[in-house]
Formats: structure tokens, C-alpha cells, sequence
């Protein structure tokens, strides 16, 4: 892999076209999202790297059709679960059905759900009970889902993205910490701005439909992964990543006071993979070819805000996970030795 | 050109980078190091005069207004330059240094991420990595640095430690012993000098005050008690100004050390009324005498015209609460008002009733140290008339009788505490009867009472409610006892 005599022009294509296919992806989706730019990014940075999105915000800020509009942006296989609180792990994964084949010959075939595709939108995710909630941590870890004694490989790529509504709590099920854990990112979804108003509502009652077309595919979305793992990351900012995270672990070497107060469950090890991972795609879309602590503190919000629990003292003075993470990101300063 | 000889210039370029990097690093340290230092001096600033002030009070030795001062300074304005020496020492890491450019330059790691590959083995994404550094060389070489916040602002810390440095060296030369070692060639022997000058009434101000009412009182009252302020006398004048004579006079000069030891014998941060008020006047001048230091070195005929002109200007409730504290104090009882002595100042005052608090703001000007005061005994409470005609031992003047009343309010009021007569400016010419008696509580037998049964009773029983009883009650009861009766009172 390492060579004396490196191609920096390979790279720099790489990187260029790395820059090019987000381009276009992004383009095709702001035809029908007006504004919420970093979510939108953040949507794109999931897809690039394999990761999982948790949208998050109040209804009618477009998060169903954001995610809608990057199924038909990318030709890739796209389904979409509403979760409601009868559903069961089987109607999202599929089950075992009773089939009359040829010849009045009957036999038990494993019908796949929704959740077997490249793209799955979960719909308002809160809704569904624990248990079936619970049936998506196999698929979004380890890509794959068992059924009985089938156990059936999903195709890469593969990326849930789940939306969820911070308000109307009543009837819903917050998600197991371990299901929070998988996803790469929690992004907000906050109201658009006033400029933004007159181009959502030209867009959405006039007669013209706005149609989204594809630009990419799976198998480009998988070239682009392979070139986002190419890009190196130094050790200061390794280093750095991993202090960041073991910062908010309440009475580590890197908490702050603040952490060490308000903070229940700190982030795990994958929130440093999701650091570098998400820094990676950010410091490609900068032109750079190695990841920055700048590219890590850029997403550091959107990757450890759902991975820190805030006890019940913090609550109760109202601190936010990403009050905590702003005073992880003042205490832990970058180390270059 | 190969790629070994860019990573060559590159290698040099970093350096060169790296040695910015460190000297802002370098700078920013010494810059924080001396902010820390100021507060860090300050804090010697306060401490050396408490060590003296300390050493003081526990009487392990005495140090004069120029050596506290002295010292203070001194080690203060060592410390800022010796820690920001240190400071400078630690060498600063390369990495760290070209991180620190990176940063103020907004290079986003370019730099350290170039020395980290450029010695490795490079991938592409390595070497493009490289290549992009090489583009921001120049801009790393010539960027301007910030060494850090230029502004230095004391913090409110420090302020408070300045204003307390301040006043404590105040302290310090308003109690320090006159500093002979620092005086003046041309002066000769300043003792003899001042002290001679207080013989002939044309005293310097500082002695003036300290001693002449001593003097007043010896001569005018007591002639023949021996007191403390008796060190003053001629004889004793006269003795060379060796280190006892010093001592001598730092006593002397507290004034009311000596008075405290002549009348009550409680110590010699305690003293009578009348000497509390003249105590308040070397207090005073104190503080006069070390704003004019430069010309009590020479003494001439116009400083204590000019000294006496500012207390007159100043009209001042200073001057008045001597004057006031000296007589009119109500603690002035026939045994504390032989140390008094009338005098024209003291005629001129009127205000009875603020002579505790003048006295208290006196001894604040006049910069006596509070510790002085903390030394007395805790004030008793204790409002029983105890101990006859003698004396109260933990008597402080503070409540309950005590032969040194001196303050008012309800522990004055109390009967059989000696409140004195005022007629204007001579206290207590009446006489006041005390008769205080001290009743030991005395233990008496009483035979223990057994417990009996109770008596029948013999007195009326009084009147006893009788409820109404309703028609059909009434009737009940009475065809009850009507039956029980027909049966021969059988049930």
C-alpha cells in the first residue's frame, strides 16, 4: 500500500471526485429541501462512511422528505417504516411464511421485510416498543439479520436513517442506549430561516412538481467509501479524538468538572470512530487530504450528542448533552508531542 | 526536483517554522508566568509585614518601617523577573510548536500533519498531504504570531492583595520602632534630640505627642507613681540611643501602653479613660509623622506650628474624641479619674456622647493594628454584682461592673453599676456609693417527704355542672329508682 514514490495525483483525483459525487447528491436533494445545509451534509457524511443518522426535530421540517430525496438522489433500494407501537420485530425483518409452490407443494419461505434494503427511512423510531426497536441493532451493527435459522446478509451499502419527535413523548419509547449507540450521528432539524419560507412555499404549493433524479449509485457510494478510509489521520489529532471522547466519561483523566458533574454514561469507543470517520469526509470536502482537529471539533456535536446521558442532577438544572460537550471541547486542548 | 530534496526544504522549512512556534510558545509562558508573578509578589507584599506584625505581638523581636518595607519590595520585585526566567527554560516540542503556528495561522494542522508524514512511508493521500503543506510554507514562515493577550489587567485578586499590602505597611510604620540605623547623619543623635525638644516645648511632632501628656499626668496627679511612661523621664532622656533606649521608646511612644500599666495594671494594650484619649493623639500624629518623614528628619522651630495649625484646621472629630476620650468618658469613676487631667483642648469639647466611636475611628486613622485590640480578654457578660468592693477580675470596661466602665448602653443602666455625674468636662465630681454584696448560695437539709395517701376531702367540693337531662331521661331515671324502691332497694 505505502510507497516511496507516492502518486499525490491519484489522491488528489480521488479527492476530487470524492468532492464531485457529494456535489451532485447534494445538489439533487436541495432541489427538494430548501436550507437545513448541515443536515444535510451530515446526512451525505453518514451515507460516505457507512454510518447511521438519527434526525431529530419537530414534525414538518422535511426529515421524511430529506431522507426520501436521498433514496431517489442515489439509485439505491430505498423502503420506508413507519413504526407505530403494535409493530413487531417480524414486520420489520421479515418471517417465515407459508408458501404453495408448484404442485400444491407447500413450504415455509422466509419473506424479508422492509429493513432489507440500501436506504431504510424508520419513521418516527420512538414509536415502536423496545422489543421491536431492539430488531434493528443486529441489522445497523453487523448487517445482517437472523431470522429462525436464516440469517440474511443485507447489501452494502446500507444505512438507516431514523427520525424521531422530541415533543409528544406520550406513548413512545425512548431508544436503548445500545441503539443510540449505533447511529453515527444525532442531528437536529431546526425550523428554516425566514429568507428560506418563500422558496419552501413556491416549491410546495405551486403546480410544478420538482422531480429528483439519480446521480449516483450504490456501488459509487461504495468506490467513495474506500477513498474516505484512504485519508490519513495524524496522531495529535487521534489523540485528540480520543480525548475528546474519554472526556466525557465522568471522573476520567480528560473530564472536565462540568462532566464530571452532570454526566451519567459517557460516550463508548465508537464515538471516536465516528469522530475520525466523520472527520475524514469532512477534510475531503475541505480539499485537504488529512484530518484536522478542526474537522473533528466540526463534528463532534452531531457524533457524541446522543452517545452522553446526563444524570439526574444535570437534568434537573437543565444541562444539555451539548452543553456538556462544549465544556469537553474548552478542557481537552490538542497535544502534539 | 526529487522528491528527497523537497522533503529536504520542507524539513528546513518546518524548522524554521517550528522555532517561530516555540518562541511565541516561549513568550506566552514568561507573559503568563509574570501575570502569575505580580499576584504571587503581592501576596509577599502582605506576608512580610504579617510576619512582622506577628513577630511583633509575640514580642520575638522588632524591625524597623524601612526593613519591612524594604524587604517587602524587594522580594517582590525579584520574584516577577525570577519566575518569568524560569519560565523561558522549559524547551518547547517541536510538534507542539508547529501546532501553536498551525492554530494562529488557521493552517488546520498542515504543518504538524507534514512533519509527522514526511518522514514517513507515504501514501498517496500521505504525500498529497505533504504537497498541500508545501503550499502554506510560506504564509506559516510570514504569518504573524500572536504571542498572546498583551493586556495585563490585575485581577480583583490582586487588588485586594495590593490594597491589603498597602495597609498593612501602613500598619507597619505607624507601630515600627523608630528606625535610629536610617536616620540622617546631620541629625546627630535623633533621641536626644527629639527628647530634648520635648523638655523645652518645642518638641518634634511625634514625640510631642507621644510624650508630653504622660508628663502632664505624672506631674499634675500622680507625681510619685511609678509608671511606664516614667522611661520618658529626663533621666532617662539622656541615656544613648542604644537598642534598650529604643525599645524604651517604642513603648513610650504607643503612649497608652504606659498609661494602661500605670492604672489598671491589665496589660499594656489596655488603659485607663483618660489615657485612651491621649493615646489617640500619638495615634493620630503617627500617621502625620510618617507622611512628613523627610522633614522630621530636621527638626525645625516651624513643624510644630505647622503640625498644630493642620490639627486646628482640620477641626477634625479626631482631635475632639482626644480631648472628649480623656474626660468625659462615663467609665471615668473616682479611681480612673485621678489619671486625668484637664486640659484647654479637652475644654473645648462638648460631645459627650460620641466619645467611644471617635475613639474608635481615631485609633483607626492612627493605624493601630487591630491585633493589639483582639489581645484582651473576652468581654464578660456577666451582669451579677459578685465580688463586693474588690475588683472584677476579668473586668475590661465591656459590660457588668467593672471599675473601667466606659461604654454605655443597657450594661450601664444596670443598678449598681457606677455611673458617673457630669458636669461639664470634670467627671464624677460627686461621690458614688457602691454597695455591691456577694451572697454565696448555702446548702440546707430538708427531710425528704414520703409519699401518703390523700386526705378525704373537708372543704367544699364547689359547684359541679348538672347537665340537663331530657324529658324522657328524667323519666327513665325516676321510674327506676321508683322501681328499685317498690322492691325493697333490691335490683
Amino acid at each position: 500500500m505505502t510507497q516511496k514514490a507516492p502518486n499525490v495525483a491519484a489522491a488528489e483525483k480521488q479527492a476530487g471526485r470524492f468532492r464531485d459525487v457529494h456535489e451532485k447528491i447534494k445538489s439533487e436533494v436541495q432541489k427538494v429541501i430548501v436550507g437545513q445545509e448541515p443536515v444535510i451534509d451530515s446526512v451525505l457524511t453518514a451515507l460516505m462512511v457507512g454510518g447511521h443518522v438519527m434526525l431529530e426535530g419537530v414534525p414538518g421540517l422535511g426529515k421524511t422528505l430529506l431522507v426520501r430525496a436521498l433514496g431517489e438522489a442515489v439509485d439505491i433500494e430505498f423502503s420506508r417504516i413507519q413504526f407505530t407501537p403494535d409493530m413487531m420485530p417480524a414486520d420489520i425483518q421479515g418471517t417465515n411464511v407459508l408458501v404453495e409452490g408448484d404442485g400444491g407443494v407447500h413450504e415455509v419461505t422466509f419473506q424479508q421485510g422492509p429493513l432489507v434494503s440500501n436506504l431504510v427511512l424508520a419513521d418516527e423510531i420512538n414509536r415502536a416498543t423496545p422489543k421491536t426497536q431492539s430488531a434493528l441493532l443486529e441489522a445497523m451493527q453487523e448487517r445482517q439479520i437472523s431470522v429462525g435459522n436464516d440469517t440474511i446478509k443485507l447489501e452494502e451499502p446500507f444505512c438507516v436513517m431514523a427520525t424521531q419527535n422530541p415533543i409528544e413523548q406520550e406513548g413512545t419509547y425512548p431508544l436503548p442506549e445500545a441503539q443510540l449507540d449505533r447511529f453515527l450521528f444525532k442531528c437536529i432539524v431546526g425550523y428554516p430561516e425566514v429568507s428560506e419560507y418563500n422558496a419552501i412555499l413556491d416549491r410546495t404549493t405551486g403546480t410544478g412538481e420538482t422531480e429528483v433524479s439519480h446521480v449516483s449509485n450504490g456501488k459509487e457510494i461504495m468506490e467513495m467509501r474506500q477513498v474516505v478510509r484512504s485519508v490519513p489521520v495524524p496522531a495529535h489529532v487521534q489523540d485528540y479524538a480520543i480525548h475528546l471522547v474519554v472526556g466525557t466519561q465522568a471522573n476520567s483523566e480528560f473530564a472536565c468538572a462540568h462532566v464530571n458533574e452532570n454526566v451519567l454514561l459517557g460516550s463508548s469507543p465508537r464515538g471516536a470512530q465516528g469522530l475520525l470517520l466523520a472527520g475524514k469526509v469532512k477534510a475531503l470536502l475541505a480539499g485537504r487530504f488529512a484530518v484536522s482537529t478542526d474537522d473533528i471539533r466540526g463534528v463532534v456535536h452531531e457524533v457524541l450528542r446522543h452517545r452522553v446521558m446526563i444524570n439526574f442532577q444535570g437534568q434537573a438544572d437543565g444541562v444539555t448533552t451539548d452543553h456538556v460537550i462544549d465544556s469537553v471541547l474548552e478542557h481537552v486542548k490538542v497535544t502534539a508531542s | 526536483m526529487s522528491t528527497g530534496n523537497l522533503d529536504d526544504a520542507l524539513h528546513q522549512d518546518l524548522d524554521r517554522i517550528a522555532r517561530r512556534g516555540a518562541d511565541v510558545i516561549r513568550g506566552a509562558r514568561v507573559h503568563a508566568a509574570a501575570t502569575n508573578a505580580i499576584d504571587e509578589a503581592l501576596i509577599v507584599l502582605v506576608a512580610v509585614p504579617v510576619l512582622f506584625l506577628l513577630f511583633r505581638v509575640l514580642g520575638a523581636g522588632e524591625a524597623s518601617f524601612g526593613t519591612v518595607a524594604g524587604w517587602s519590595l524587594s522580594l517582590a520585585a525579584l520574584w516577577v523577573p525570577l519566575r518569568a526566567a524560569f519560565a523561558s527554560i522549559p524547551t518547547v516540542a517541536r510538534a507542539q510548536a508547529l501546532t501553536e503556528v498551525d492554530q494562529q495561522l488557521n493552517l488546520a494542522d498542515r504543518m504538524t500533519t507534514a512533519a509527522e508524514f514526511v518522514d514517513r512511508d507515504q501514501t498517496p493521500f500521505m504525500a498529497a498531504a505533504v504537497a498541500d503543506a508545501r503550499h502554506h510554507v510560506e504564509r506559516a514562515q510570514q504569518g504573524a504570531l500572536m504571542t498572546g493577550s498583551q493586556e495585563w489587567s490585575m485581577s480583583r485578586r490582586g487588588w485586594t492583595l495590593l490594597g491589603a499590602a498597602v495597609a498593612l505597611l501602613l500598619v507597619c510604620a505607624a507601630i515600627a520602632p523608630e528606625d535610629v540605623t536610617t536616620t540622617p547623619p546631620e541629625t546627630g543623635d535623633p533621641v536626644v534630640v527629639a527628647e530634648a525638644d520635648a523638655g523645652s516645648g518645642k518638641t518634634e511632632p511625634g514625640t510631642k505627642t507621644e510624650e508630653r501628656p504622660a508628663k502632664e499626668d505624672e506631674g499634675e496627679t500622680q507625681p510619685t507613681r511609678p509608671t511606664a511612661a516614667s522611661s520618658a523621664k529626663p533621666g532617662k532622656e539622656q541615656a544613648p540611643p542604644t537598642d534598650d533606649v529604643k525599645k524604651t521608646r517604642g513603648k513610650t511612644g504607643a503612649g497608652r501602653s504606659a498609661e494602661a500599666a500605670s492604672s489598671s495594671g491589665k496589660g499594656q494594650a489596655r488603659g485607663t479613660p483618660s489615657t485612651q484619649g491621649q493615646a489617640t493623639k500619638p495615634a493620630k500624629d503617627k500617621t502625620k509623622k510618617k507622611e512628613k518623614k523627610p522633614k522630621k528628619k530636621k527638626p525645625s522651630a516651624q513643624e510644630p506650628d505647622e503640625d498644630r495649625k493642620q490639627e486646628d484646621d482640620s477641626g477634625s472629630t479626631t482631635g475632639r474624641g482626644m480631648a472628649s476620650g480623656s474626660n468625659k468618658s462615663p467609665a471615668a469613676s473616682e479611681w480612673s479619674s485621678k489619671d486625668q487631667v484637664t486640659s484647654e483642648e479637652d475644654e473645648d469639647l462638648e460631645d459627650d456622647e460620641e466619645v467611644d466611636d471617635e475613639f474608635d475611628i481615631s485609633e483607626a486613622r492612627g493605624g493601630l493594628q487591630p491585633q493589639l485590640r483582639d489581645r484582651k480578654p473576652p468581654v464578660n457578660r456577666d451582669l451579677s454584682i459578685g465580688f463586693g468592693n474588690a475588683k472584677n477580675p476579668d473586668a475590661n470596661g465591656r459590660g457588668g461592673p467593672s471599675e473601667q466602665k466606659k461604654s454605655r448602653g443597657v450594661a450601664s443602666l444596670v443598678l449598681g453599676v457606677p455611673i458617673p455625674d457630669h458636669v461639664k468636662g470634670r467627671p464624677n465630681p460627686g461621690k458614688t456609693k457602691i454597695t455591691q454584696e456577694r451572697v454565696e448560695p448555702q446548702p440546707e437539709d430538708l427531710a425528704a417527704q414520703e409519699a401518703k395517701a390523700r386526705k378525704k376531702r373537708t372543704a367544699p367540693v364547689g359547684h359541679l355542672s348538672r347537665p340537663e337531662l331530657l324529658p324522657w331521661m328524667q323519666d327513665l331515671v325516676r321510674n327506676y329508682f321508683e322501681t328499685l324502691r317498690s322492691k325493697g332497694n333490691q335490683p
